[in-house]
Protein backbone atom coordinates (compact mmCIF):
# COMPACT_ATOMS: atom_id res chain seq x y z
CA UNK A 1 0.00 0.00 0.00
CA UNK A 2 1.39 3.26 -0.96
CA UNK A 3 0.09 6.70 -0.39
CA UNK A 4 1.43 9.45 -2.61
CA UNK A 5 -0.03 13.18 -1.90
CA UNK A 6 1.75 15.71 -4.01
CA UNK A 7 0.56 19.56 -3.45
CA UNK A 8 2.77 21.11 -6.35
CA UNK A 9 4.03 24.77 -6.13
CA UNK A 10 6.82 24.79 -7.67
CA UNK A 11 6.51 20.72 -7.88
CA UNK A 12 4.34 20.32 -10.91
CA UNK A 13 1.90 17.59 -10.79
CA UNK A 14 2.30 16.52 -14.35
CA UNK A 15 5.99 15.85 -13.87
CA UNK A 16 5.19 13.71 -10.69
CA UNK A 17 2.32 11.82 -12.54
CA UNK A 18 4.80 11.07 -15.64
CA UNK A 19 7.10 9.61 -12.96
CA UNK A 20 4.04 7.33 -11.56
CA UNK A 21 3.05 5.96 -14.74
CA UNK A 22 6.73 5.16 -16.00
CA UNK A 23 7.10 3.36 -12.41
CA UNK A 24 3.58 1.25 -12.77
CA UNK A 25 5.42 0.14 -16.23
CA UNK A 26 8.60 -0.78 -15.62
CA UNK A 27 8.07 -2.05 -11.63
CA UNK A 28 4.46 -3.64 -12.53
CA UNK A 29 4.41 -2.73 -8.25
CA UNK A 30 2.39 -5.67 -6.16
CA UNK A 31 1.28 -2.51 -3.65
CA UNK A 32 -2.11 -0.50 -4.46
CA UNK A 33 -0.89 2.96 -5.20
CA UNK A 34 -3.38 5.52 -4.03
CA UNK A 35 -2.40 9.56 -5.08
CA UNK A 36 -3.77 12.78 -4.68
CA UNK A 37 -2.33 15.78 -6.48
CA UNK A 38 -3.26 19.53 -6.02
CA UNK A 39 -1.77 22.62 -7.26
CA UNK A 40 0.57 23.72 -10.30
CA UNK A 41 -0.67 21.58 -13.47
CA UNK A 42 -2.75 19.87 -11.44
CA UNK A 43 -4.97 18.92 -14.15
CA UNK A 44 -2.54 17.96 -16.48
CA UNK A 45 -1.27 15.63 -14.31
CA UNK A 46 -4.93 13.95 -13.50
CA UNK A 47 -4.89 13.16 -17.36
CA UNK A 48 -0.92 11.59 -17.21
CA UNK A 49 -2.68 9.75 -15.01
CA UNK A 50 -4.81 8.36 -16.58
CA UNK A 51 -2.72 6.57 -18.52
CA UNK A 52 -2.49 4.18 -14.95
CA UNK A 53 -5.64 3.96 -14.38
CA UNK A 54 -5.65 0.46 -13.16
CA UNK A 55 -3.24 0.37 -10.94
CA UNK A 56 -3.88 3.93 -9.17
CA UNK A 57 -6.44 5.12 -7.26
CA UNK A 58 -7.00 8.86 -7.91
CA UNK A 59 -8.55 10.77 -4.71
CA UNK A 60 -9.01 14.47 -4.28
CA UNK A 61 -7.99 15.81 -0.85
CA UNK A 62 -6.20 14.18 2.40
CA UNK A 63 -8.92 13.07 4.25
CA UNK A 64 -10.06 11.21 0.91
CA UNK A 65 -6.64 9.51 0.41
CA UNK A 66 -6.46 8.49 3.97
CA UNK A 67 -10.00 7.05 3.53
CA UNK A 68 -9.40 5.03 0.87
CA UNK A 69 -5.81 3.76 2.16
CA UNK A 70 -7.40 2.69 5.42
CA UNK A 71 -9.93 0.56 2.80
CA UNK A 72 -7.73 -1.32 1.17
CA UNK A 73 -5.29 -1.98 3.61
CA UNK A 74 -8.31 -3.37 5.68
CA UNK A 75 -9.43 -5.23 2.58
CA UNK A 76 -5.97 -7.06 1.96
CA UNK B 1 -5.08 46.19 2.91
CA UNK B 2 -2.33 43.02 3.22
CA UNK B 3 1.10 43.39 3.62
CA UNK B 4 4.13 43.13 2.12
CA UNK B 5 2.92 42.96 -1.70
CA UNK B 6 -0.09 44.51 -3.56
CA UNK B 7 -1.37 45.46 -6.75
CA UNK B 8 0.82 47.99 -6.78
CA UNK B 9 4.24 46.44 -6.12
CA UNK B 10 6.34 46.63 -9.22
CA UNK B 11 7.86 43.23 -9.20
CA UNK B 12 11.54 41.79 -10.70
CA UNK B 13 12.28 38.61 -11.38
CA UNK B 14 15.73 37.54 -11.56
CA UNK B 15 16.85 34.45 -13.23
CA UNK B 16 13.35 34.92 -15.81
CA UNK B 17 15.59 33.19 -18.83
CA UNK B 18 15.58 30.03 -16.68
CA UNK B 19 12.76 27.32 -16.73
CA UNK B 20 11.36 27.99 -13.50
CA UNK B 21 11.76 31.72 -13.98
CA UNK B 22 10.33 32.31 -17.31
CA UNK B 23 6.95 29.60 -15.96
CA UNK B 24 6.64 31.44 -12.85
CA UNK B 25 6.68 34.80 -14.32
CA UNK B 26 3.87 33.78 -16.52
CA UNK B 27 1.81 32.41 -13.36
CA UNK B 28 2.04 35.73 -11.95
CA UNK B 29 1.00 37.73 -14.64
CA UNK B 30 -1.70 35.28 -14.73
CA UNK B 31 -2.15 37.02 -11.23
CA UNK B 32 -2.40 40.57 -12.68
CA UNK B 33 1.20 41.18 -10.59
CA UNK B 34 2.89 43.71 -12.30
CA UNK B 35 6.24 41.84 -12.99
CA UNK B 36 8.03 44.75 -14.56
CA UNK B 37 11.12 43.39 -15.76
CA UNK B 38 13.84 40.70 -15.45
CA UNK B 39 16.99 39.97 -14.72
CA UNK B 40 20.23 37.60 -16.48
CA UNK B 41 24.00 38.59 -17.15
CA UNK B 42 23.87 38.22 -20.85
CA UNK B 43 20.83 38.51 -21.95
CA UNK B 44 19.60 42.03 -21.38
CA UNK B 45 17.68 43.07 -24.43
CA UNK B 46 15.32 39.85 -24.77
CA UNK B 47 11.68 39.58 -23.34
CA UNK B 48 9.71 36.80 -21.62
CA UNK B 49 6.28 37.11 -21.36
CA UNK B 50 6.48 40.70 -22.88
CA UNK B 51 8.49 41.04 -19.96
CA UNK B 52 11.82 42.93 -20.67
CA UNK B 53 15.25 41.21 -19.68
CA UNK B 54 17.91 43.48 -18.24
CA UNK B 55 21.59 42.51 -17.82
CA UNK B 56 21.89 44.10 -13.74
CA UNK B 57 19.11 44.21 -11.21
CA UNK B 58 20.37 48.11 -11.20
CA UNK B 59 19.90 48.25 -14.82
CA UNK B 60 16.43 47.21 -13.99
CA UNK B 61 15.42 48.91 -10.99
CA UNK B 62 16.42 52.53 -12.99
CA UNK B 63 14.61 51.50 -16.08
CA UNK B 64 11.46 50.22 -13.81
CA UNK B 65 11.41 51.49 -10.18
CA UNK B 66 11.05 48.01 -9.35
CA UNK B 67 10.58 47.69 -5.32
CA UNK B 68 10.57 43.70 -5.19
CA UNK B 69 12.72 40.96 -6.61
CA UNK B 70 12.30 37.50 -6.66
CA UNK B 71 15.25 35.08 -7.55
CA UNK B 72 14.37 32.08 -9.47
CA UNK B 73 18.44 31.94 -9.44
CA UNK B 74 20.34 28.16 -8.35
CA UNK B 75 21.42 27.94 -4.36
CA UNK B 76 25.11 28.75 -5.58
CA UNK B 77 24.38 31.83 -7.70
CA UNK B 78 22.17 32.91 -4.99
CA UNK B 79 24.44 34.92 -3.06
CA UNK B 80 25.21 36.74 -5.72
CA UNK B 81 22.22 37.52 -6.73
CA UNK B 82 21.35 38.78 -3.50
CA UNK B 83 23.89 41.18 -2.76
CA UNK B 84 23.28 42.46 -6.53
CA UNK B 85 20.01 43.81 -5.38
CA UNK B 86 20.54 44.90 -2.11
CA UNK B 87 23.17 46.85 -3.75
CA UNK B 88 21.13 48.04 -6.43
CA UNK B 89 18.56 49.29 -3.38
CA UNK B 90 15.55 46.86 -3.82
CA UNK B 91 13.66 47.16 -0.85
CA UNK B 92 12.21 43.81 -0.66
CA UNK B 93 13.64 40.41 -2.14
CA UNK B 94 12.61 37.06 -1.86
CA UNK B 95 14.96 34.43 -2.56
CA UNK B 96 13.33 30.75 -3.43
CA UNK B 97 15.89 28.12 -3.83
CA UNK B 98 16.70 25.97 -1.42
CA UNK B 99 20.05 24.78 0.15
CA UNK B 100 21.97 28.20 0.04
CA UNK B 101 25.03 27.50 1.93
CA UNK B 102 25.15 28.92 5.46
CA UNK B 103 28.20 31.01 4.79
CA UNK B 104 26.84 32.92 1.95
CA UNK B 105 23.36 33.46 4.05
CA UNK B 106 25.42 35.00 6.88
CA UNK B 107 27.01 37.04 4.25
CA UNK B 108 23.98 38.27 2.47
CA UNK B 109 22.54 39.16 6.02
CA UNK B 110 25.52 41.12 7.58
CA UNK B 111 25.31 43.39 3.68
CA UNK B 112 21.59 43.35 4.38
CA UNK B 113 21.34 44.29 8.04
CA UNK B 114 22.90 47.73 7.34
CA UNK B 115 20.92 48.87 4.33
CA UNK B 116 17.24 48.29 5.29
CA UNK B 117 16.52 45.69 2.75
CA UNK B 118 14.16 43.24 3.72
CA UNK B 119 15.11 39.13 2.56
CA UNK B 120 12.90 36.40 2.50
CA UNK B 121 14.10 33.06 2.10
CA UNK B 122 16.22 31.33 1.20
CA UNK B 123 13.82 28.45 0.38
CA UNK B 124 10.71 30.55 0.84
CA UNK B 125 7.41 29.65 -1.84
CA UNK B 126 7.32 33.50 -2.22
CA UNK B 127 4.49 35.87 -1.07
CA UNK B 128 1.06 36.42 -2.14
CA UNK B 129 -1.82 38.87 -1.02
CA UNK B 130 -4.62 36.96 -2.40
CA UNK B 131 -6.91 39.19 -5.18
CA UNK B 132 -4.05 41.22 -5.40
CA UNK B 133 -0.85 39.97 -6.44
CA UNK B 134 2.28 37.15 -5.62
CA UNK B 135 5.95 37.05 -5.94
CA UNK B 136 6.84 33.36 -5.69
CA UNK B 137 5.59 30.02 -7.07
CA UNK B 138 2.18 28.69 -4.74
CA UNK B 139 -0.42 27.99 -7.06
CA UNK B 140 -2.40 31.31 -6.68
CA UNK B 141 -6.26 29.63 -7.33
CA UNK B 142 -6.07 27.92 -3.78
CA UNK B 143 -6.25 31.34 -2.13
CA UNK B 144 -8.87 33.28 -1.68
CA UNK B 145 -8.61 36.90 -0.21
CA UNK B 146 -9.97 37.35 3.19
CA UNK B 147 -8.87 37.92 7.43
CA UNK B 148 -6.70 35.14 7.77
CA UNK B 149 -2.39 35.62 8.15
CA UNK B 150 -0.51 32.79 7.20
CA UNK B 151 3.35 32.11 7.61
CA UNK B 152 4.81 29.28 7.45
CA UNK B 153 8.75 27.77 7.15
CA UNK B 154 6.77 24.77 5.44
CA UNK B 155 5.36 25.73 1.95
CA UNK B 156 3.03 22.01 1.72
CA UNK B 157 1.90 22.93 5.22
CA UNK B 158 0.95 26.66 4.13
CA UNK B 159 -0.49 25.04 0.78
CA UNK B 160 -2.54 22.62 2.52
CA UNK B 161 -3.82 25.22 5.32
CA UNK B 162 -4.77 27.73 2.93
CA UNK B 163 -6.59 24.73 0.53
CA UNK B 164 -8.89 23.80 3.37
CA UNK B 165 -9.36 27.80 4.72
CA UNK B 166 -10.38 27.88 1.02
CA UNK B 167 -12.59 25.23 1.12
CA UNK B 168 -14.44 26.46 4.47
CA UNK B 169 -14.62 30.08 2.51
CA UNK B 170 -12.01 31.52 4.85
CA UNK B 171 -9.96 33.77 2.65
CA UNK B 172 -6.24 35.18 3.22
CA UNK B 173 -5.28 38.84 4.27
CA UNK B 174 -0.87 37.72 2.83
CA UNK B 175 0.86 34.39 3.11
CA UNK B 176 4.01 34.26 3.37
CA UNK B 177 7.03 31.39 2.76
CA UNK B 178 9.39 31.88 5.93
CA UNK B 179 11.51 29.06 4.42
CA UNK B 180 13.05 25.71 5.82
CA UNK B 181 16.90 26.85 5.60
CA UNK B 182 19.41 27.25 8.51
CA UNK B 183 19.50 31.00 8.55
CA UNK B 184 15.95 32.71 7.49
CA UNK B 185 15.90 36.31 5.99
CA UNK B 186 13.49 37.58 8.06
CA UNK B 187 10.84 35.12 10.20
CA UNK B 188 8.00 35.53 12.42
CA UNK B 189 8.75 38.36 14.59
CA UNK B 190 9.37 40.49 11.82
CA UNK B 191 5.87 40.08 10.10
CA UNK B 192 4.00 39.99 13.84
CA UNK B 193 4.15 43.80 14.13
CA UNK B 194 2.85 43.97 10.42
CA UNK B 195 -0.26 41.55 10.57
CA UNK B 196 -1.17 43.50 14.28
CA UNK B 197 -1.15 46.79 12.21
CA UNK B 198 -2.59 45.35 8.85
CA UNK B 199 -6.94 46.35 9.06
CA UNK B 200 -7.68 43.46 6.67
CA UNK B 201 -6.16 40.74 9.41
CA UNK B 202 -7.94 39.40 12.41
CA UNK B 203 -6.19 36.32 13.12
CA UNK B 204 -2.50 35.05 12.23
CA UNK B 205 -1.66 31.67 11.70
CA UNK B 206 2.07 30.60 12.37
CA UNK B 207 3.10 27.25 10.84
CA UNK B 208 6.68 26.44 12.56
CA UNK B 209 8.85 23.13 12.71
CA UNK B 210 11.18 21.72 14.87
CA UNK B 211 14.79 23.64 14.84
CA UNK B 212 16.09 27.02 16.31
CA UNK B 213 15.00 29.62 18.34
CA UNK B 214 12.35 31.22 16.03
CA UNK B 215 8.76 30.17 17.45
CA UNK B 216 9.92 31.02 21.13
CA UNK B 217 11.19 34.34 20.04
CA UNK B 218 7.88 34.78 18.20
CA UNK B 219 5.98 33.71 21.72
CA UNK B 220 7.88 36.09 23.45
CA UNK B 221 6.97 38.73 21.19
CA UNK B 222 3.61 37.86 21.12
CA UNK B 223 2.92 37.81 24.40
CA UNK B 224 4.47 41.63 24.41
CA UNK B 225 3.15 43.03 21.69
CA UNK B 226 -0.07 40.92 19.70
CA UNK B 227 -3.18 41.63 20.29
CA UNK B 228 -5.30 39.55 17.62
CA UNK B 229 -6.08 35.77 18.43
CA UNK B 230 -2.35 33.76 16.57
CA UNK B 231 -3.10 29.91 16.04
CA UNK B 232 0.09 27.77 15.42
CA UNK B 233 1.09 24.42 14.58
CA UNK B 234 4.63 22.58 15.00
CA UNK B 235 5.61 20.10 12.73
CA UNK B 236 7.48 17.35 13.71
CA UNK B 237 6.71 16.46 17.20
CA UNK B 238 7.87 12.87 16.27
CA UNK B 239 11.40 13.47 14.90
CA UNK B 240 14.36 11.93 16.23
CA UNK B 241 17.10 14.46 17.84
CA UNK B 242 20.58 15.32 15.62
CA UNK B 243 18.65 14.69 12.48
CA UNK B 244 17.42 16.95 9.85
CA UNK B 245 13.82 16.00 8.83
CA UNK B 246 13.32 17.68 5.02
CA UNK B 247 14.55 20.67 5.43
CA UNK B 248 18.62 21.65 6.40
CA UNK B 249 17.03 23.64 9.74
CA UNK B 250 14.70 21.39 11.25
CA UNK B 251 17.11 19.95 12.87
CA UNK B 252 16.24 19.21 16.95
CA UNK B 253 19.94 19.69 18.97
CA UNK B 254 21.39 16.50 21.53
CA UNK B 255 19.82 19.03 24.01
CA UNK B 256 16.69 19.00 22.92
CA UNK B 257 16.76 23.20 21.74
CA UNK B 258 14.31 23.62 19.15
CA UNK B 259 11.91 20.45 19.53
CA UNK B 260 8.09 20.71 19.03
CA UNK B 261 7.60 20.49 22.79
CA UNK B 262 9.77 23.63 23.73
CA UNK B 263 8.12 25.14 21.33
CA UNK B 264 4.63 24.36 22.07
CA UNK B 265 5.19 25.34 25.67
CA UNK B 266 6.24 28.13 24.94
CA UNK B 267 3.72 29.63 22.31
CA UNK B 268 1.14 28.17 24.77
CA UNK B 269 2.43 30.19 27.52
CA UNK B 270 2.13 33.33 25.26
CA UNK B 271 -1.60 32.57 24.77
CA UNK B 272 -1.45 30.71 21.36
CA UNK B 273 -3.64 28.33 20.38
CA UNK B 274 -2.06 25.46 19.31
CA UNK B 275 -3.39 23.00 16.65
CA UNK B 276 -2.35 19.71 16.46
CA UNK B 277 -3.03 19.68 12.82
CA UNK B 278 -3.61 21.89 9.51
CA UNK B 279 -7.52 20.46 9.88
CA UNK B 280 -7.62 21.69 13.31
CA UNK B 281 -6.04 25.09 12.08
CA UNK B 282 -9.00 25.90 9.69
CA UNK B 283 -11.10 25.09 13.05
CA UNK B 284 -9.30 27.20 15.28
CA UNK B 285 -9.55 30.18 12.73
CA UNK B 286 -13.44 29.24 11.92
CA UNK B 287 -14.21 29.87 15.98
CA UNK B 288 -12.63 32.80 16.19
CA UNK B 289 -14.12 34.28 12.72
CA UNK B 290 -17.86 33.35 13.53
Amino acid sequence: MLLINIFGGITRCDEIAAGIVDAVKKLDPSCALVVRMEGTNKEKGLEILTQAADAVTVVDNVREGVRATVAKVEKA
Amino acid sequence: MSILIDQNSKVLVQGITGREGTFHAEQMLAYNTRVVGGVTPGKGGLSVHGVPVFNTVREAVEATGADTTVLFVPPLYTKQGLMEAIAAGVPQVITIAEHVPVHDMMNVMACARGTGCRVIGPNSFGVISPGKAKAGFMAHRIFSEGPVAVMSRSATNCYETVFMLTERGIGQSTCIGIGGDMIPGSTFTDFLPMFEADEQTKVIVLIGEIGGQEEEKAAAFIKAHISKPVVALIAGKNAPKERSMGHAGAIVAPDGTGSAENKETALRAAGVHIAESTMDIVEICARFLA
